[in-house]
C-alpha cells in the first residue's frame, strides 16, 4: 500500500479477497485492479500483500485455484471461493458490521 | 478438508510445481500491467520499468509468498539443514569436536543423573518400584549427645504403630539372623538368611510367593514354615515341586510353604542366594529357646524389628513422623531406666517415618554425598556446554564474512540466527544421539557388576538427555548467533583487515568460566582421592597369604552366655590344632573400639603432630598373629602385659611420624573413648610395647589400627596356618569345624591373599574413576583453550603476516600467542582456585575428618592444579600457536 492511502486493517485483506472472488472468480492481477477499482483508489494493494494472501487463504483452504486460459491466451490461475470459504466470509462480514456499528457508534459520542 | 490436506501434500511434496506457479502467476502480473501502461501511453521500456516499480522486489514477495504457504517452515528448516550439512563437511574438525565434547558431557551426565537416581530411589532387588513404601526409622542418643544412631523397634512398640490405622493402612516388621539350613543335598550346611516376619510382610512389599500358600497368618511357635527364596528354589530343589517338602532350619524341621519371587531377597534385600521368611513366632524355637531369644518380643527393652508400611492415603511423611513420635515416646517411657546394674546411661529414643529407597540410614551421610554428586554433574555438563558455546562462537566469529554477506543480500537477522541455531541444534542432537550411545555403553558395561545393578537406563533418562541436548544447541546455539549477527555490515565485510581485539573476549570469557568450572572438580577429587591414590598398602610378605585361611562364621548363633561361647571357641581352635597341615591357630585381631589416643605431653618431643589427638581403632590380639604372618615386631613384643591390658602396639609409619627414630617403646598415651563417652569416663593410660611392621600389616586408612595384647577373649573370625598351599584344606577345615559348632553357618574360609586381591580390586576400581574423571575433566579444558587459541591464530593470520614480513621471528610469534593462552589459565585460576578452595573448606566441616592417613593439604592440591592448569594452558596454546609461525607473510597479506 502506498503511504497516501488508509492503513489496512490487519486481516481485512483477507476479507475484501474473499468477499470479491464471491462476487466473482479471477485472477490476481485482476483483483488487484478490481481492488483499486471499487474503492476508486482508496485503497492500493501491493502484490506483496496480495499474492501472500491468496496463497495463505488456499492453504486454509478458504478458496481454490484453477489454471485457465486468459482473454489474451495466457495461462492465469483463476481463484473462487470454496464451500467452506463462503460460510467463512459470512460468518466474517457479520462480524465486521457488527465492529463497524460499534465503532461508528463509538466515533459519534461526542 | 480435503482441499486443505492437497495443499499441503503439494506444498510439502510437490514444491517446485508450486514454485512455478508462483512465478508464472507474478509475471502475468507484470506483463499484464506492463500492457495496461503501454495502453496508457508509455513506450514498451517506461512501462516495463513502471510495472516493475509499483510491483515492487519480485524476490521479496516470493519469499512471502513461500512463508505464506503450510510447511513453508519444515522447507526453510531442511534448508538450514542442508546448509549445515554442508557447512560441517567443510570444518569437519572443528563440528567433530563439538560433537564429541557435547557426547562425551550428555552421556556423562545422563550416567550420573542415572547413577544418582539409582542411589537416590533404588529398592532392593526384586522390589517392587510402583509400591508406596515408607520406612519406619527407629533412633537412640545417649542424653548428652546431639547425634542420632539407628536403632530397630521393639515389638511392642511395631504393635502400637500397627495400630496407627489412620496414618497407615498396613504395616510389616521383621528380624534377621544367619541361621543353618539344610536339605539334605548338596548345598548343606551353606549360612542362610533368615528374616522372621510379621503377618502382612509379603502383602505391603506388594509380593505374593508362588508354589506354596505362603505363611501362615497368626501362625504359633510350633507351626514351623518357611518361604525359600528363588535362588534357594533353584541351587537347592533344582527348581522342582516343594510341596510338602521339609528343611531343616538349626535343626528344627520346617515345612516349606512357598517361592519368593525371583531376585528377592528381603524388603531390605539380603546379599545371599540362600534366604527364607519365617513367621516371627518362629524365632525363639530356630535360635534357640534360650532366655534372651524368649523375652525379645515382650520386653520393651528388645531393639529388634526393622519396620516398613503403607501409608494411607493423603498422609505425609511428616504427618506420619509425629504420629510416629508419640507412638516413640510412650513406649520409650515403658522401658528400664538407667539403674547401677542396668543399662548405665540414660538414653533418648524416637522414630520418624521416610519414603523407602536408597540409603534411609539415620546417620548416613547420604545427603551431602548426593549434593556434592550432584553439583559435580552440574559443574561438568556447564563445562561441556561452555566448551560448545566457546566452540560455536569461534565457528561463528570465524563466519563473520560470510553473514555479512548474507545480511547484505537481504537476509534478515532472525533468518541468519535461526540458520546458526539450527546448526548448533543439529550438532547438539548429533552430540546428544552419540551421547546416549556412551550412556548405553556404560551402563551395558556396569550391569555385568552385581553390586550396582540398581543403575538402570531409563526412558526419564534419555528423555532429560535428549532435551538437554535440545536446550543447550539452542541456549548456546544462540549466545554466539547474536553476537555473530549483532556486528556492523561494513565492519564484518571490511573483516579480518582489523585486529583481533573484541572478537575472541566472549570465547575467552567462556573458556575462563569452563577452566574455573573445572577447579572445584579437580579440587575435590584431589583432596578426597589423592590420598588414597598415592597411599602405600600393606601386603603381607611373599607367599604367607596363601598359606593362611580365614575361617569366619556367626558366633552369635552358639547358644549360651559369653563363656559358654568361649569354651566352644577354644574346642574349636584346638579341633584344627590337630589336623595334618596346620601349622598354627589363632584368632583374627577382635574390633574393640574406636578410640582417640593423645600422647602424653611429656613424651610428645619437639614435633607439632604428637600434640595432636589421633583417632584410632583399637584391635585386641593374640600373642603369635605377627609371628604367624611372618611379620614380627620390629620393636618390643606382644606378650599380653600383667597389669591388665594397657600395652599398645603400633605401627611403624606412626611411631616415625610421631617420634622420628626414637624409641618408641615406653612412650605414654592416654586414651580417650568414643565421643560419645567422652568426659563420663577418665582417660585410660597406654603404654607403647611394640611395634608393628606396616609394610605388612595393614595400618588403618582413616583411623590408626593399633593393636592390645590381651589374652582370653574370642572370635568369630579364625586365621589357620598351613603348610602347603591352604586353599586345598578348606573344605576339610569347614567340615571339622562344623564338627564342633553343627548349628553355626560357617562359610567356605578363604585364604589371606584371595581376601587381599578382592580389597586390591575395589581400591583399583576407585582409582580407575577418580583418575578417569580428573583426565575427562582436563581433557575438556584442553580443547576449549585450544579452541581459542586456534581461532585466535586464524583471526589475525594477516597481522601475523605483517609483523612477520616487519621482521618478527617465528619464536616472538608463538610465545606473543602462548602468552594469550597463559594469561586466560592464570585468569581461570584466579576466580576458579579460591572458590574451589571455600567449597572444601565448607565440605571439611561437614564431614570426619580423615587422619592418620596422608591427606594432600588444601594447599598442595591447589598448587598441584594450578600447575596443571597452567601446564594444559601452555600445551593447548602451543599446539596452534606454532601453526601461526608458519604464516606466509606473502600469502597472508595477499589473501586480503
Amino acid at each position: 500500500m502506498t503511504s497516501k492511502s488508509p492503513t489496512l486493517l490487519q486481516g481485512t485483506l483477507d476479507l475484501i479477497v474473499l468477499q470479491l472472488l464471491q462476487a466473482e472468480p479471477t485472477n490476481g492481477y485482476e483483483l488487484a485492479q478490481r481492488i483499486q477499482t471499487i474503492s476508486s483508489d482508496t485503497l492500493n494493494v501491493n502484490a506483496g500483500s496480495l499474492y501472500p494472501s491468496l496463497y495463505r487463504l488456499e492453504s486454509r483452504g478458504l478458496i481454490g485455484a484453477e489454471w485457465q486460459e486468459s482473454k489474451t491466451g495466457r495461462r492465469v490461475k483463476v481463484y473462487s471461493v470454496t464451500t467452506t470459504g463462503k460460510r467463512h466470509l459470512a460468518k466474517q462480514r457479520e462480524e465486521w458490521s457488527l465492529f463497524a456499528g460499534a465503532m461508528s457508534a463509538i466515533l459519534k459520542t461526542t | 478438508m480435503f482441499d486443505r490436506i492437497r495443499y499441503a501434500f503439494r506444498a510439502v511434496f510437490r514444491r517446485s510445481a508450486l514454485e512455478r506457479e508462483m512465478r508464472d502467476e507474478m509475471q502475468y502480473h507484470l506483463d499484464e500491467r506492463t500492457a495496461a501502461f503501454v495502453a496508457g501511453g508509455l513506450s514498451q521500456r517506461e512501462a516495463h520499468r513502471a510495472a516493475r516499480r509499483e510491483f515492487g522486489n519480485v524476490a521479496t514477495h516470493q519469499e512471502s509468498g513461500r512463508d505464506a504457504r503450510p510447511a513453508s517452515f519444515i522447507h526453510s528448516m531442511l534448508g538450514d539443514i542442508r546448509f549445515a550439512l554442508r557447512y560441517y563437511r567443510r570444518k569437519p574438525l572443528a563440528s567433530a569436536t563439538i560433537v564429541l565434547v557435547l557426547a562425551i558431557g550428555i552421556g556423562g551426565h545422563a550416567f550420573q543423573m542415572s547413577l544418582l537416581v539409582g542411589v537416590v530411589s533404588n529398592r532392593a532387588p526384586g522390589m517392587p518400584s510402583d509400591v508406596p513404601l515408607v520406612r519406619i526409622r527407629g533412633m537412640q542418643r545417649p542424653k548428652d549427645v546431639p547425634k542420632w544412631v539407628g536403632a530397630p523397634l521393639s515389638y511392642s512398640a511395631v504393635r502400637e504403630i500397627e495400630k496407627l490405622s489412620g496414618t497407615f493402612s498396613s504395616t510389616a516388621a521383621w528380624t534377621t539372623q544367619t541361621v543353618v539350613a539344610n536339605n539334605g543335598r548338596g548345598t548343606d550346611g551353606e549360612p542362610t538368611i533368615a528374616h522372621f516376619v510379621t503377618d502382612d510382610y509379603f502383602s505391603v512389599a506388594g509380593l505374593r510367593p508362588t508354589n506354596g500358600p505362603g505363611l501362615p497368618r497368626g501362625a504359633n511357635e510350633h507351626a514351623l514354615a518357611a518361604v525359600i527364596s528363588y535362588g534357594m528354589w533353584e541351587d537347592a530343589f533344582a527348581r522342582g515341586d516343594i510341596a510338602d517338602r521339609e528343611i531343616t532350619v538349626n535343626g528344627a524341621a520346617v515345612r516349606i510353604v512357598g517361592v519368593a519371587p525371583s531376585r528377592f531377597g528381603g524388603i531390605a534385600g539380603a546379599e545371599s542366594r540362600r534366604v527364607i521368611w519365617m513367621p516371627l513366632a518362629a524365632r525363639s524355637v530356630i535360635l534357640g529357646p534360650s532366655g534372651a531369644t524368649a523375652i525379645a518380643l515382650s520386653s520393651p527393652d528388645s531393639l529388634l524389628l526393622e519396620t516398613v508400611a503403607r501409608l494411607q492415603p493423603r498422609v505425609s511423611t511428616a504427618g506420619a513422623t509425629s504420629a510416629v513420635h508419640v507412638v516413640a515416646s510412650q513406649v520409650a517411657s515403658r522401658m528400664t531406666p538407667p539403674t547401677a546394674t542396668g543399662p548405665k546411661t540414660a538414653m533418648v529414643y524416637d522414630a520418624d517415618v521416610v519414603e523407602m529407597g536408597g540409603i534411609t540410614e539415620v546417620d548416613s551421610d547420604m545427603p551431602l554425598i548426593t549434593a556434592v554428586f550432584g553439583v559435580i554433574t552440574l559443574l561438568a555438563l556447564l563445562i561441556a556446554c561452555a566448551n560448545v558455546s566457546a566452540l560455536v562462537v569461534s565457528a561463528g566469529v570465524a563466519r563473520r564474512q560470510e553473514i555479512a554477506v548474507r545480511l547484505s543480500l537481504g537476509a534478515s537477522r532472525p533468518r541468519i540466527i535461526r540458520q546458526l541455531v539450527t546448526e548448533t541444534t543439529l550438532l547438539a542432537l548429533i552430540g546428544g544421539a552419540l551421547g546416549l550411545g556412551i550412556y548405553w555403553a556404560i551402563i551395558k558395561a556396569l550391569s555385568a557388576v552385581p553390586e550396582i545393578d540398581f543403575i538402570k537406563p531409563s526412558f526419564a533418562t534419555v528423555g532429560l538427555t535428549m532435551l538437554v541436548a535440545l536446550a543447550t544447541g539452542i541456549l548456546f546455539g544462540l549466545t554466539p548467533a547474536f553476537h555473530a549477527t549483532r556486528s556492523a555490515l561494513s565492519d564484518a565485510l571490511k573483516a579480518s583487515s582489523h585486529g583481533a581485539t573484541g572478537r575472541t573476549r566472549l570465547q575467552g570469557r567462556f573458556v575462563i568460566a569452563q577452566i574455573a568450572l573445572t577447579q572445584p572438580i579437580l579440587m575435590l577429587f584431589g583432596s578426597l582421592t589423592g590420598g588414597a591414590l598415592v597411599e602405600r598398602h600393606a601386603s603381607l610378605p611373599a607367599g604367607v597369604g596363601e598359606r593362611v585361611l580365614n575361617l569366619r562364621f556367626d558366633a552369635t548363633t552358639i547358644a549360651g552366655d559369653d563363656r559358654a561361647r568361649a569354651a566352644v571357641l577354644q574346642r574349636l581352635e584346638q579341633r584344627l590344632r590337630e589336623m595334618p597341615n596346620v601349622v598354627s591357630v589363632i584368632a583374627n585381631p577382635r574390633f574393640e573400639l574406636n578410640s582417640s589416643l593423645s600422647v602424653r605431653p611429656s613424651d610428645a618431643g619437639a614435633r607439632d603432630v604428637a600434640r595432636n589427638t589421633i583417632p584410632a581403632r583399637i584391635f585386641r590380639v593374640r600373642e603369635g598373629y605377627f609371628r604367624m604372618l611372618d611379620a614380627p615386631l620390629l620393636r618390643g613384643s606382644d606378650v599380653p602385659s600383667s597389669d591388665s591390658s594397657a600395652s599398645l602396639i603400633i605401627s611403624s609409619d606412626l611411631a616415625r611420624e610421631l617420634w622420628g627414630d626414637a624409641d618408641p617403646i615406653g612412650k605414654h598415651f592416654s586414651q580417650n573413648v568414643s565421643q560419645a563417652l567422652a568426659g563420663r569416663v577418665p582417660p585410660k593410660e597406654l603404654v607403647v610395647a611394640g611395634v608393628y611392621d606396616a609394610r605388612y600389616i595393614e595400618k588403618g586408612s582413616n583411623d590408626a589400627r593399633v593393636f592390645r595384647p590381651t589374652a582370653d577373649w574370642w572370635n568369630d573370625e579364625i586365621l589357620i596356618r598351613t603348610n602347603g598351599p591352604a586353599e586345598d584344606l578348606a573344605t576339610a577345615i569347614r567340615r571339622a569345624a562344623r564338627e564342633v559348632l553343627p548349628a553355626t553357618p560357617i562359610e567356605l574360609p578363604s585364604t589371606l591373599a584371595r581376601i587381599e586381591t578382592e580389597d586390591r580390586k575395589e581400591q583399583r576400581n576407585i582409582e580407575f574413576v577418580a583418575v578417569g574423571a580428573i583426565g575427562l575433566v582436563l581433557l575438556l579444558a584442553s580443547i576449549g583453550l585450544y579452541g581459542v587459541v586456534a581461532l585466535a591464530v586464524e583471526q589475525r593470520r594477516r597481522e601475523i603476516g605483517v609483523r612477520m614480513a616487519l621482521g618478527a621471528r617465528a619464536r616472538e610469534v608463538v610465545a606473543m600467542f602462548c602468552v594469550n593462552g597463559v594469561r586466560l589459565g592464570v585468569t581461570s585460576l584466579a576466580i576458579g582456585l579460591p572458590l574451589s578452595v571455600a567449597g572444601i573448606l565448607i565440605l571439611n566441616a561437614h564431614r570426619t575428618r580423615v587422619a592418620n592417613r596422608w591427606e594432600p593439604s588444601i594447599w598442595l592440591v591447589g598448587g598441584l592444579i594450578a600447575v596443571v592448569v597452567l601446564a594444559i594452558a601452555v600445551v593447548a596454546t602451543l599446539l596452534p600457536a606454532s601453526r601461526a609461525s608458519r604464516v606466509d607473510p606473502v600469502l597472508a597479506l595477499r589473501s586480503e
